[in-house]
């Protein structure tokens, strides 16, 4: 992506000359350029005070993490205690499981999730009509459209076990109902497959654009080689997602420590607890359920600084396979 | 017309010109009219802030005549926050968190480790002291109830909010099935079972078709009831030799498992048991599916029969049966449903002002206001009885007031409406009555062990978690004796049961 | 003609089997619509139905006749467009100068806003800060701390990238300033991407659930999704309970059904009239996903 060299500062006038020099004549110039220019700048003004308001200022209340916040004593009353709830958090057995529950239920949708709108890509593009094309695909999309509370509801709506259309079908043809809500085996199952049908098809849009992108001459190229239509998906189709792919995949990485939060939060009940809860869920219950501001904060702090390590280094690993990372 | 910049740019501090004067004015409205309000009352009337629950949507605004009357009458001027119930818990966590307390705020659990940690770190004012300049408030709110919201030390961070102490959840069954079916209501447990047996199998509702079942429940409300069924203790702890034993572990408790186990293999629970929603637990009795529900006397009107007689005519009020006890045990209640704190950061002078609103409050002829209304508005008397109209005190959420401050006189409970509410309304105070004289009081309640609120919040979890499994068949009993063992040797649960059992020495038993 | 032959049955089966998934995909959808629009006495009988004797309107009837149902439908339609309407701006307006080379400092305010999403603050720190705003119970609450984020600058910075500078240069040349710049050159011209994040915000405005959870107290505020998690979900007592329930309503769970179809609905239908833009914007915009 383009981003990748934007990002990186190497514009010579920060570069080469001495820090305290360039400091001076890079502010005696912003004050220049911003005389000159002022509505540029201020157009930037409310996006930025924005970003500082409520992206910055929370960081402060972050530092609760390494005290015993009492809501009376205030943050600045309040006693420092380190790093002893991190200490606290690690050795509870929670800890692991957090860690199995969120590792598992994305290792799973990477495998199951993430290749899908790939796929349903390459096979929509196979679609000549072109009003066959956009109809499947407005169909695919409108799961999307819904929220996740709906969704929850729908699938309570098809899977309970009492009332749930699937189980009042088993039981009209004559199987015995099913349990998938309140079973601990199927519940990371369930998580993926919610996602799967919410935005697999959704995931389609990003490749079907690269996929128009493509050459039409390199698909004349490849049938005059002989290619049929798999071979040609394969040495066309394919390579030109490459770049996509990977960047999609390194902001997964990412985000292996997230799982989204309303969505199991909704999906939660006692008979799933111990493969439900994620980190995200369990700041909840510690922090707004049960009171304990600290604790809780420092457990969203580890999980955030872990995410931003494996966004860092999935990004260097993308870089160093040569394929471009997003920084 | 073309869209200049300069025409934009206005646009745009229109917009959020107007929108911040909107934001200003839902936040400001009440003020505003408080102040038109003052003008005209005299001015050392008492401001006070409150933060409660409601069950209605949409709350009592700020100029409900229900609440207008209670401010004239206690010459106040009340700011109330309604909180949607099934959100307070979460929300008044999250309010702690800037430590800003209304000055009058519902707790619902007084005894829960958040409130608990605000008393220690003496945000609460101690009410005890100033009590016997009170006497409607002392009177007007249960005894027991004082005892048991009582801290370790004796003293009273609030006031607790009334109720009938009689008035508990718990077995309900359908009179007119038993009937039909020829049974008496159950007396034990295993009367239960064959009742609930036959509300499955035999087919009550006469359909011809299996699609009844016994009992409707959540799963928390039904492990917990038939955990004190079968233990015969209230609440988590019994007295055993001259210390506390934790009642979840008790063999009996582990029998109640396995009974309600039985119940749910054989299909007279709901199949959805643990994902089960109130509306629904509700909907089963009132879609004439299930043969009982757990749930208190009073919400048989209001909540079922209304529904379920569209189905079944011959359904009666009194149908809805209460079971006095099951195998001799007598459910209790507190006396109250959470209580009311005040801050710290209130000057004692307005504490006063506060103390002698609910003082106030109590007063036969002001709490009669949330009851019966207004006279010409909702209600009218006829041979010195008041008849109320139901609809219009609904619709000016006349209930809601109770959520705040709620007289048990027995005197302002307004008269049966007609004949079957009347035999509904007898079989309810017999039931009370036998109910008053056997029951079981929570010993647990007000003690205090550091170590039990250390551990006890998750305990509790993994306790529930796991029975709700064993009560589906997807775990073996063995799994809670492998639970009760293990944490039967943690040190930190043995100290609990020691310093609960301190305590409760210390109090001097009961 | 041995390859032809294969691409023939390759195209029909894929036609049939993309066909079958999309079925798949709307019978969730199916289900709930058919349920909706069920007889209620029939459904309570039945209790499921693919296909009922007779179609009855009651349950809408009934939900569409209750207050707290359109009240939440209100707030969130002025969520979704109010907010839609002030992100777009906000995000719009910094993502331009972004773009350009001629603001000195660009670079690090992109780093600056970059860094927001990789490092978020939580819950309770987000919570104290609207707390001090003195937003708690205000729908505000719900659209001034969602007003912008880290992606969505980034990636419409990066779609202004690709509308030439010389554009706004020569404009700058004629001594228009930057602001009728952006606003007469560049926005028309960014439609499509306008169309797409619009889409983006409005999607997640609509179907915001958590802070409204955690934001509003005050239940004549909730946005719908807060009632229907009440209706559909909750464990506690339910918003149902505050319906007169004396007038005796359909079977709840055709009311829950109606009220996901309702609150489907709206959000549904802006997706088509965003669509003509929407194809050429969607790429920029749906990595944010």
């Amino acid at each position: 992506m383009d981003q990748a060299e934007t990002m990186t500062d190497n514009h010579p006038a920060y570069r080469s000359k001495g820090e305290s020099m360039s400091k001076r004549t890079y502010i005696h110039r912003l004050v220049r350029d911003i005389g000159r220019n002022p509505y540029l700048y201020l157009l930037a003004m409310p996006g930025i005070l924005f970003f500082i308001v409520f992206k910055y200022i929370p960081m402060w209340g972050t530092l609760m993490a390494f005290q015993d916040y009492s809501p009376f004593a205030g943050m600045e009353g309040s006693h420092w205690v380190g790093l002893e709830h991190f200490r606290t958090f690690f050795a509870t057995p929670d800890f692991g499981m957090l860690l199995r529950n969120t590792l598992a239920i994305n290792v799973l949708n990477l495998v199951f999730f993430f290749p899908l709108p790939i796929a349903l890509a390459l096979l929509l593009n196979e679609v000549r009509s072109g009003a066959y094309k956009r109809l499947v695909q407005s169909v695919l999309y409108l799961p999307h459209f819904l929220s996740w509370v709906i969704l929850a509801g729908l699938t309570f709506t098809l899977f309970a076990k009492g009332e749930g259309l699937v189980n009042h079908l088993l039981e009209a043809a004559g199987y015995d109902r099913i349990d998938i809500l309140t079973n601990p085996h199927s519940f990371w199952i369930v998580i993926t497959l919610q996602s799967m049908w919410k935005d697999a098809g959704w995931g389609t849009i990003v490749f079907l654009a690269a996929m128009a992108g493509v050459d039409p001459q390199l698909y004349e190229a490849a049938k005059m080689d002989g290619a049929g239509r798999f071979r040609q998906m394969w040495h066309v189709t394919l390579p030109a997602l490459r770049s996509v792919i990977v960047v999609l995949l390194i902001l997964r990485l990412g985000d292996l420590m997230d799982v989204g939060f309303e969505q199991v939060f909704l999906m939660y009940n006692g008979a799933v607890s111990n493969v439900a809860e994620v980190f995200d869920t369990y700041v909840y219950r510690i922090g707004i359920q049960r009171g304990e501001f600290s604790y809780s904060t420092a457990i969203g702090l580890f999980k955030s600084v872990v995410g931003l390590v494996l966004v860092l280094l999935s990004n260097k690993l993308a870089n160093k396979w040569g394929n471009g990372g997003i920084f | 017309m073309r869209v200049t910049p300069r025409l934009f740019f206005q646009i745009f501090i229109c917009t959020v010109l107007v929108s911040l004067s909107a934001c200003g004015r839902s936040a400001g409205s009440s003020r505003e009219e408080s102040g038109g309000q003052n003008s005209k009352g005299p001015s050392e009337r008492a401001e006070i802030s409150i933060m409660t629950i409601t069950p209605s949507t949409p709350p009592a605004s700020d100029d409900n005549v229900i609440k207008r009357e209670i401010e004239k009458l206690t010459d106040s001027k009340l700011d109330i926050q309604w909180i949607s119930n099934n959100v307070y818990d979460d929300k008044l966590n999250i309010t702690l968190v800037s430590g800003e307390l209304p000055d009058l705020t519902y707790i619902s659990d007084p005894f829960g480790p958040s409130f608990r940690n605000l008393v220690k770190q003496g945000a609460i004012w101690d009410i005890t002291p100033y009590l016997k300049d009170y006497p409607n408030l002392q009177n007007g709110v249960p005894e027991v109830a004082w005892e048991l919201t009582k801290m370790e030390d004796g003293k009273n961070y609030g006031i607790p909010r009334g109720r009938d102490a009689n008035d508990v959840s718990f077995l309900i069954l359908r009179k007119d099935w038993l009937d039909k079916l020829g049974l008496q209501p159950p007396k034990t447990t295993k009367e239960l079972y064959v009742a609930l047996k036959a509300f499955t199998g035999k087919d009550p509702d006469g359909n011809g078709k299996a699609d009844t079942f016994g009992l409707s429940a959540g799963i928390d409300t039904l492990t917990g009831t038939f955990r004190e069924i079968f233990t015969g203790v209230t609440g988590s702890w019994k007295e055993e030799g001259d210390g506390l034993t934790y009642a979840p572990f008790l063999p009996e408790a582990r029998e109640s498992l396995a009974y309600l186990a039985k119940l749910y293999s054989e299909k007279l629970l709901p199949e959805d048991l643990l994902t089960l929603k109130t509306t629904q637990v509700r909907d089963y009795y009132i879609g004439n599916r299930a043969g009982g529900v757990i749930d208190k006397t009073g919400t048989g009107p209001k909540v079922y029969s209304p529904g379920l007689k569209k189905l079944v005519p011959s359904y009666k009020e009194a149908d809805f049966y209460p079971l006095t006890a099951l195998n001799g045990f007598v459910p209790k209640g507190t006396g109250f449903n959470g209580i009311l704190a005040i801050p710290k950061t209130v000057p004692e002078d307005k504490l006063k002002q506060i103390l002698k609103l609910v003082d106030t409050w109590l007063i036969p002829d002001v709490s009669a206001v949330q009851r019966f209304g207004i006279e010409g508005v909702h209600y009218r008397v006829e041979n010195g009885v008041k008849i109320v109209d139901p609809d219009k005190l609904l619709k000016d959420n006349a209930s809601d007031f109770n959520q705040i401050v709620n007289s048990i006189d027995p005197a302002l409970n307004p008269p049966p409406a007609n004949p079957e509410l009347k035999e509904l309304e007898e079989l309810r105070s017999q039931v009370d009555a036998q109910r008053s004289k056997e029951n079981v009081p929570d010993i647990g309640v007000g003690l205090y062990s550091p170590a039990a609120e250390k551990l006890l919040p998750d305990l509790e979890k993994r306790i529930s978690d796991l029975t709700a499994k064993i009560v589906i068949g997807q775990e073996p009993l063995s799994a809670w004796d492998d639970l009760v063992a293990k944490t039967k040797s943690d040190p930190q649960f043995i100290q609990s049961t020691e310093e609960m059992s301190d305590a409760y020495r210390k109090r001097g038993g009961h | 003609m041995r390859i032809g032959w294969r691409d023939q049955a390759f195209q029909s089966l894929n036609g049939v089997g993309l066909g079958l998934l999309g079925m798949a995909t709307c019978f969730p959808i199916y289900y709930v619509l058919v349920v909706s629009l069920a007889d209620p006495a029939e459904f309570a009988q039945k209790r499921w139905l693919l296909w009922p004797e007779h179609w009855s309107f009651e349950a809408y009837r009934y939900l569409l006749s209750t207050d707290a149902f359109l009240r939440s439908v209100g707030n969130s339609a002025f969520l979704a467009t109010v907010g839609t309407a002030l992100s777009l701006i906000v995000t719009a307006m910094l993502a331009y100068p972004l773009s350009r080379r001629r603001m000195r400092g660009r670079r690090k305010v992109l780093l600056f806003v970059l860094v927001t999403i990789l490092f978020s603050p939580g819950l309770i720190p987000a919570y104290m800060l609207v707390r001090q705003l003195g937003l708690i119970d205000s729908i505000w609450a719900l659209i001034i701390p969602s007003l912008s984020n880290g992606w969505s600058v980034l990636l419409m910075k990066s779609f202004f990238e690709s509308i030439p500078a010389d554009l706004d240069e020569s404009a700058a040349m004629d001594g228009a300033n930057e602001v009728r710049i952006w606003f007469s050159v560049i926005l028309p011209l960014s439609l499509p991407a306008l169309a797409a994040f619009g889409l983006f915000y409005a999607v997640g405005y609509w179907n915001q659930f958590f802070s409204a959870l955690i934001y509003l107290n005050d239940s004549t505020k909730w946005p719908i999704q807060v009632l229907l998690q009440n209706m559909l979900l909750s464990a506690n007592n339910a918003a149902l309970d505050a319906y007169d329930v004396s007038a005796a309503p359909p079977p709840s769970e055709m009311l829950k059904m109606a009220a996901v179809i309702v609150a489907t609905v709206p959000i549904v239908l802006v997706y088509p009239f965003l669509q003509k833009h929407f194809a050429k914007g969607a790429m920029v915009g749906s990595i944010k996903g």
